[in-house]
């Protein structure tokens, strides 16, 4: 699984080398280079219609009248990507604004689409992902637009020889007056079948699909049933929060209304984690980092890159568990019993410990409950794995005990979870 | 022929059913969704508290709406539809209360709507998703349900109807049960042709798709003909309001920020031909009560409107 950072917002269009640098900085080792910052959906909405052009504007405008002018500015984030240790793994082609406001553009759209492909296939990038031309795909007349538009690209990737690029279908929503609603490809059920048709059309598996957790959101969807349905057409995932209204970009783990976390982080990790998912998890900033003032910007992109490493450890938490020959938990408690709801049968831990002595010698959860002076003696390669909030705590009892390796286990995110909770 | 058809909640009271009715009638409304639910509240069985409502016997159930079934007869006034009692499970309630809702609140709602001579009523899936893990999960605890009533809506020629609902975290709404179309009919369709008759159909309801940006034209062309009964409402997009069409907006343009016309020509495509039915109550609240019959009156209007707008052409 490779952990992307996107860079709309983190790189600006015009003078790409701070942008660059601070996602050097902060450890990500991949981008997902994304053409809709240089041309903004917002932007586009209102091109040619006002008298006066504001300088993102007047930008936009610049590559609608000379394509070459994206490609220049491509190739200046290519030139200073050279020698340093950061890929660029996938591209997002500019999409539409998503009201349907802007037909007319529909061709200068497809246009900007072939450019993304010739992006992708220049800067070694493994997706392209490319939106929809008509964000809605409901009627006869929208799904041939889009089937038409696919199948072009689609020509138009063949012409270039053998390039090993897939591009990817994305589910976007609707913009009606000011209400966001689901549009093309939110319906699983209905993107799998537009990925299978489209490879029978032409011939190859050039089609997959990128799933947009933003969207899954202000959709109000079930990500893990969208996920478990997409299955392994999804190969890239576009990780971002926002408040369920609008179809904002937030640093992921960050939108919180009374209640919880407005995203679905519980069915989007748990989700992946069941399909076995390894494929590109891009990290979406834009309206997080562009909140704060620049000065922050590298301390935030360090959080994000940290935001995104926790996730994607999350979703490969069957790794850790993987890595040992023996099991023992800390912890005689509510994790514990998730612990072995959902990981006990295929990795059975030898026992586990906690602090609360009246415990000692009793069995919880199928486990016998030990003293942690007992982890004195363990046998080789044997983890041990936290149960427990207190994680760091816990972690320097177990190292003063002296064990070798420790690890944190969590149920934040489990699906399965024991409902008949112990309250001590 | 399209009627048009609104709740009786807050406009037909206990104290005097003949009344209210009577004034649905003076509204224009040939219909009434009966409001069943009213007597065993939602969230007072969130609460644990079941009250005793429906401990009476089916012939105290039957004397106590004697007269609701007279003044819906002598005001001319259908009852097409109504809602039974919900939820019919509560986690963590006690065994007692759950076998109580299911043995006794179900079946005894079901003879309620035959007393009535009504066709549908409409039920709520459960909401057990987070307990059991899965949609899947949590659909067969519903199936399980449906078909422990369904013997009964055959026995009635009664349609049972389940209904597009929300979950909420907070305040942020996410789909619920029955929000995935091609799934509500492949279900619809494999239990009706168990039973050998059509003991389950859809309410569509316009207010829970809003919230969570379902495409209306797309899901009620997917209903097709197992689409029988709707609550028509509206809402911001972020809470369950209630309120009648056309109310809200987001933008300066001031255009409806809900699809009516997406509404209206999926009805006309699938030739619906039943009751646009007004889930609209909280309309009556939040207007002065002196209100109550313009407001009810201008409900009816939309529905004319919408009336009009299907028949167009036909």
């Amino acid at each position: 699984m490779i952990l992307s950072c996107d860079t709309y917002g983190v790189v600006d269009p015009k003078r790409p080398g701070q942008g660059i640098g601070d996602i050097l900085n902060s450890d990500f080792k991949s981008i997902t280079l994304d053409i809709r910052s240089y041309l903004e959906e917002g932007v586009l909405r209102f091109l040619n219609k006002r008298k006066k052009l504001s300088g993102p504007e007047l930008d936009v405008k610049a590559i609608v009248d000379d394509p070459e002018v994206l490609m220049e500015r491509i190739n200046d984030v290519r030139k200073r990507l050279e020698g340093k240790d950061l890929n660029i793994d996938a591209i997002i082609a500019p999409s539409l604004p998503p009201d349907g406001s802007r037909p007319d553009l529909g061709g200068f759209m497809i246009e900007m689409a072939k450019k993304s492909i010739d992006i992708a296939i220049m800067t070694g990038a493994e997706f392209a992902v490319v939106p929809p031309i008509s964000v809605r795909n409901s009627t006869n007349e929208e799904k041939t637009q889009n089937r038409d538009f696919y199948l072009e690209l689609a020509d138009y990737l063949k012409s270039k020889g053998e390039t090993g690029l897939k591009l990817l279908l994305v589910n976007r929503s609707i913009c009606f007056n000011g209400h966001f609603i689901r549009g093309a490809f939110t319906d699983p059920a209905e993107a799998v079948n537009w990925i299978e048709c489209l490879n029978e059309a032409v011939g190859t598996e050039t089609f997959a699909f990128c799933l947009d957790i933003g969207t899954c959101t202000v959709c109000g969807q079930y990500t893990d049933e969208v996920i478990s349905f997409l299955g392994n057409h999804i190969k890239m995932v576009l990780l971002c929060d926002n408040d369920g209204d609008e179809n904002l970009m937030c640093m992921p783990l960050s939108y919180k209304s009374v209640g919880g976390l407005t995203g679905d982080w519980n069915g989007t990790i748990s989700g992946l984690r069941e399909i076995g998912f390894d494929g590109i998890l891009t990290m979406e900033l834009r309206d997080t980092v562009t909140a704060y003032s620049v000065m922050l910007r590298p301390e935030l992109m360090r959080l994000a890159f940290k935001v995104g490493e926790f996730i994607k450890w999350q979703i490969e938490m069957e790794n850790s568990l993987k890595k040992y020959k023996n099991i023992v938990l800390f912890g005689a408690g509510n994790m514990c019993l998730n612990y072995m709801k959902n990981y006990g049968g295929k990795y059975p831990p030898l026992f586990t410990c906690d602090n609360n002595s009246a415990l000692w010698d009793t069995e919880f959860g199928g486990l016998m409950v030990q003293n942690p002076e007992t982890l004195k003696e363990l046998p080789e390669d044997t983890a041990v794995f936290i149960c427990n909030l207190y994680y760091r705590e816990i972690e320097k009892q177990l190292k003063d005990l002296g064990v070798e390796h420790i690890e944190y286990f969590s149920d934040e995110y489990l699906n399965n979870v024991n409902m008949n909770r112990v309250i001590r | 022929m399209l009627e048009i058809g609104v709740q009786s909640k807050d406009a037909v009271l206990d104290e005097n059913p003949a009344a209210g009715f009577m004034m649905l009638k003076e509204a224009g409304f040939t219909c009434c969704d009966f409001s069943l639910n009213e007597y065993l509240l939602n969230t007072d069985l969130y609460n644990h508290n079941l009250n005793s409502f429906f401990k009476k016997s089916d012939r105290e159930l039957e004397e106590f709406f004697k007269p609701h079934k007279e003044g819906a007869a002598a005001a001319g006034i259908r009852v097409n539809q109504m809602h039974m009692p919900y939820p019919t499970f509560v986690p963590g309630a006690s065994k007692e209360q759950n076998d109580f809702l299911w043995n006794e609140v179900a079946p005894k709602s079901m003879k309620i709507c035959h007393f009535f001579g009504c066709q549908y009523i409409v039920i709520h899936g459960f909401k057990l998703k987070n307990y059991y893990g899965s949609e899947a999960a949590e659909w067969q605890k519903t199936e399980e349900f449906i078909r422990s009533i369904a013997p009964m809506a055959k026995e009635m020629d009664i349609t049972i109807c389940m209904e597009n609902l929300y979950n909420s975290k907070g305040f942020h709404l996410t789909e619920g049960p029955c929000c995935d179309a091609q799934k509500a009919v492949e279900r619809m369709e494999r239990i009706n042709d168990d039973f050998g008759a059509e003991v389950l159909g859809f309410c569509f309801d316009t207010g829970h798709a809003n919230l969570v940006g379902i495409d209306f034209e797309d899901f009620i062309g997917k209903l097709g003909d197992h689409l029988k009964v709707l609550h028509i409402h509206d809402n911001d997009g972020r809470a369950d309001l209630h309120q009648m069409p056309f109310t809200f907006t987001r933008t300066r343009e001031n255009k409806p920020s809900t699809d009516w016309n997406g509404f209206l020509r999926a009805l006309k495509k699938i030739h619906f031909d039943k009751v646009l039915s007004f889930e609209t109550a909280p309309v009556l609240t939040s207007f002065p009560k002196v209100m109550r019959p313009q407001t009810l009156r201008f409900i009816n209007e939309i529905g004319n409107h919408f009336k009009s707008e299907i028949e167009r052409g036909e």
